[in-house]
């Protein structure tokens, strides 16, 4: 890592009155409460850290520290010594919105709380009739002074809402539950005012409560989303080294560099700009773009994009495109595209609010006027078509969905599942086909040796493949499990690593190092690295990625949902692995835009897809698919457009996932049927005059605790 | 029925009663506020699973910056 200020980092903190840093850090890798303590111990262990807070909550850390910003980063290399990735973090205005939002809503709620406690109190002698005359008033008066305040204030979101869809000329929900509220405080306060007739102002305050309950929740399910987008913005502060005329080496942000300007591309550096090469082949790691785990030589003159790592010596690189115009940034912009699509599902709960509203002010309306009609008298009729209003009132379809999904996610997140957007629940319980991407989804994207050499001669191996980053090297070493350096080694970068044994020189690495002539064409999917001890025969080693040790259960089962692999590896490699993982239907040499083509085709066949991703030549794909599926440990822009993030790696997850979310959906339908079914069966009571307001609300409520219980029953299997 | 009932003289308690409820009750609403501002709910899954932590490290300064 190196000590150059990272922009990225600079730019998020925030500098406190006495002198001390403050720093908002994303974090991953929280699994349970133990892990706020191994955190928070292993953050305020370095030294100039003063506090260090994590919110489990939204998956955060607070970091307080007194010196540079050097003390970040010891912080953080600290942080992921003990396995948690923290990233820095400058909350948009956004995030501080939704934050308001919640804070408010939580006020309307406690304020409506305090309203309805009270009001019920004062309501027992009223209903139970046992004061007279005056008390009565008193109490009335009492339930008057206190609701209406109460209510005016916690009926903001509802009132603000309905008032600017009236504006627009639309109705919401909003609309008839404003009116239900305002008619039942109205009536009943010129009730108390003529000093005659039954007030109904605890029904009100119990209507207001129990919808601001639904209403609230709902916020918190939708506002776990934006994490992911933070990180778009890390990607984008990279710096590249400007080579000047002098030969001076200049380091600036990538988006300032200009077409045809000189870069120098330095060992282990990810190219922040598109170009061509200049001097010489250079071995790239095009893992971010192509999700393909082995590094590549690239002749020279060849372009280069921004993303790449350059696994060789250094190169020079001639500019060709910056910032916006990188392959990069197109993805970005695609991703961009297919996201802002998906947010236009609608809801099924915003579906029915639709047609439910008109529906409801006109039965209101029919009550008002039929019974007027009838002779009732203006007073009754609109105390009917209030009884009306409050019945119809949504609590139980407002908390249908909001309460499912809540228990829902809380047993999802204990699994280790990520849901990133609101309607991801939705979305999931009406998949029909599973699409997946080879290389780090159905594979771990890491090689792992298959055979080759002794015991004795892998020791060796991984003792000079230590040294060295090279993924071939490093998995040699996984297989060995480890190994001392081999004293006086070195890595010759891009050839292998050379060094001496008992007066031999032993060597590791590509065929050419170690004296191999014409080495026989490798098997598709196979990579291979030699060792020689001195001038005896080259030992071979062969790696190959290694398919996921639950790919196969996972893959049976997924049959229902009749899987397919779709992967931009060679064809060769990638039947050999669907063969492996038991798939029928498997294709190779997809490339990004055919990956979305397939999808499309998919669509028009009716299906609705679980793409399954984890590289950067995914992330449209996942953003296209119906629902995006990515790992913890994927490319920051896959995880970005997905909509499902598994942290722990398994893909038995998927079937899992799928289950639970049909059985929400089926929850979801059934609570919308009970609230239905005592709609139908209130209505006409209440038209008639057979449902008071007090009753409407004592109705309401109870339908509204039996859609909850039904939801809570989702959260306990 | 006692005797008395429903007459004014025997339910003059609720001109004490019911003022000291509201109260009651408005404390608890003021208290749920200042709560509120303090960022008392701001991680509701964290600090409930902090009870049951045995070691938790306790800061050396809080939110304003006050050493502890």
């Amino acid at each position: 890592m190196s000590t150059q200020h990272d922009p990225a980092l600079t730019s998020a903190i925030h500098t406190r009155p006495d002198g001390t840093g403050e720093m908002t850090l994303l974090a991953e890798g929280l699994r349970c409460a133990g892990c706020i303590v191994t955190l928070e111990k292993a953050l305020t262990a370095t030294p100039g850290v003063q506090n260090a807070r994590v919110n489990y909550s939204t998956q955060r850390v607070r970091l307080v520290w007194k010196g540079t910003p050097t003390v970040v980063q010891k912080a953080i290399q600290a942080a992921a010594a003990k396995g948690y990735t923290l990233t820095p973090y400058s909350p948009s205005a956004q995030d501080a919105q939704q934050d308001a939002d919640e804070k408010f809503l939580l006020r309307c709620l406690a304020v409506a709380a305090f309203a309805v406690a009270n009001v019920m109190l004062l309501a027992i002698p009223l209903w139970a009739g046992v004061v007279d005359e005056s008390q009565r008033l008193l109490l009335q008066w009492l339930s008057a002074l206190i609701t209406l305040p109460c209510l005016a204030y916690a009926g903001q979101p509802y009132f603000n809402a309905a008032y600017v869809a009236l504006r627009h000329g639309r109705v919401g929900m909003e609309v008839p539950i404003s009116l239900a509220i305002i008619l039942t405080c109205g009536i009943s306060l010129f009730d108390v005012w003529v000093q005659r007739g039954d007030t109904y102002f605890e029904s009100a305050a119990m209507l207001l409560f129990f919808l601001l309950i639904g209403r609230y929740l709902e916020t918190r399910v939708r506002g776990r989303s934006r994490q992911a987008a933070a990180r778009m913005m890390q990607m984008q502060n990279i710096q590249v080294a400007l080579l000047g005329k002098t030969g001076k080496v200049t380091l600036i942000p990538a988006a300032e560099a200009k077409i045809g300007q000189l870069v120098l591309w330095r060992h282990g550096e990810r190219l922040g700009v598109d170009g061509m090469l200049t001097d010489g082949d250079a071995l790239v790691d095009t893992s971010l773009l192509t999700g393909e785990s082995l590094p590549r030589t690239l002749a020279n003159k060849a372009t280069v994009q921004a993303g790449m790592v350059n696994m060789g010596e250094a190169r020079t690189v001639r500019v060709t495109q910056v910032g916006q115009g990188t392959v990069l940034a197109e993805l970005a912009r695609l991703i961009d595209t297919a996201t802002a699509a998906k947010n236009n599902y609608t809801r099924l709960a915003d579906a029915l609010a639709r047609r439910y509203a008109p529906v409801v002010h006109g039965l209101a309306f029919i009550t008002f006027v039929g019974n007027m009609v009838c002779g009732l008298g203006w007073h009754d009729s609109l105390l009917r078509a209030a009884a009306v209003l409050l019945v119809t009132c949504p609590c139980a379809l407002a908390l249908a969905v909001p309460t499912v999904h809540v228990a829902v996610m809380g047993k999802l997140l204990r699994m280790g599942i990520v849901l990133t957007s609101g309607d991801a629940l939705e979305r999931l319980g009406t998949i029909s086909r599973v699409v997946m991407d080879k290389t780090g989804t159905l594979t771990t994207g890491k090689l792992s040796l298959v055979r080759g050499g002794t015991a004795d001669q892998r020791h060796l191996a991984a003792r000079l493949a230590v040294l060295s980053q090279h993924p071939l090297a490093q998995a040699i070493v996984r297989a060995v499990g480890g190994a001392s350096p081999l004293p006086g080694a070195k890595e010759h970068v891009g050839k292998g690593v050379e060094g001496t044994l008992k007066g031999k020189t032993v060597r590791f690495g590509s065929a050419s190092w170690c004296g191999v002539k014409n080495p026989p064409p490798a098997k598709a999917g196979e990579a291979r690295v030699w060792l020689r001890v001195g001038n005896g025969k080259p030992v071979v080693f062969h790696l190959t990625d290694t398919l996921r040790p639950d790919a196969r259960e996972a893959l049976k089962a997924l049959a229902a949902y009749r899987p397919m692999l779709l992967s931009g590896d060679s064809t060769a490699a990638v039947q050999a692995m669907a063969h492996q993982a038991g798939v029928t239907e498997a294709y190779g040499d997809v490339s990004p835009t055919a990956k979305q083509d397939m999808l499309a085709k998919l669509h028009n066949q009716g299906a609705r897809v679980l793409m399954a991703g984890d590289g950067l030549n995914d992330a449209p794909s996942l953003a296209l698919a119906d629902i995006g599926l990515s790992f913890g440990q994927a490319s920051d822009l896959a995880k970005l457009s997905a909509d499902v993030i598994l942290q722990q790696e398994e893909l038995a997850h998927i079937p899992r996932l799928l289950r639970i979310a049909r059985q929400a959906r089926r929850a979801v339908m059934a609570n919308f049927g009970l609230a239905f079914v005592y709609n139908l069966a209130s209505v006409p009571l209440a038209m008639i005059g057979y449902i008071t307001p007090m009753a409407a609300a004592l109705l309401m409520s109870t339908s509204s605790l039996i859609v909850v219980a039904n939801a809570a029953r989702l959260g306990q299997k | 029925m006692p005797h008395g009932w429903g007459r004014n003289k025997s339910m003059s308690i609720l001109v004490f009663l019911i003022p000291l409820a509201l109260l009651f009750g408005l404390a608890w609403l003021g208290g749920l506020l200042w709560a509120l501002r303090n960022g008392q709910f701001d991680d509701p899954d964290g600090n409930a699973a902090r009870i049951l932590l045995d070691d938790e490290p306790t800061p050396t300064t809080n939110r304003k910056g006050v050493r502890q």
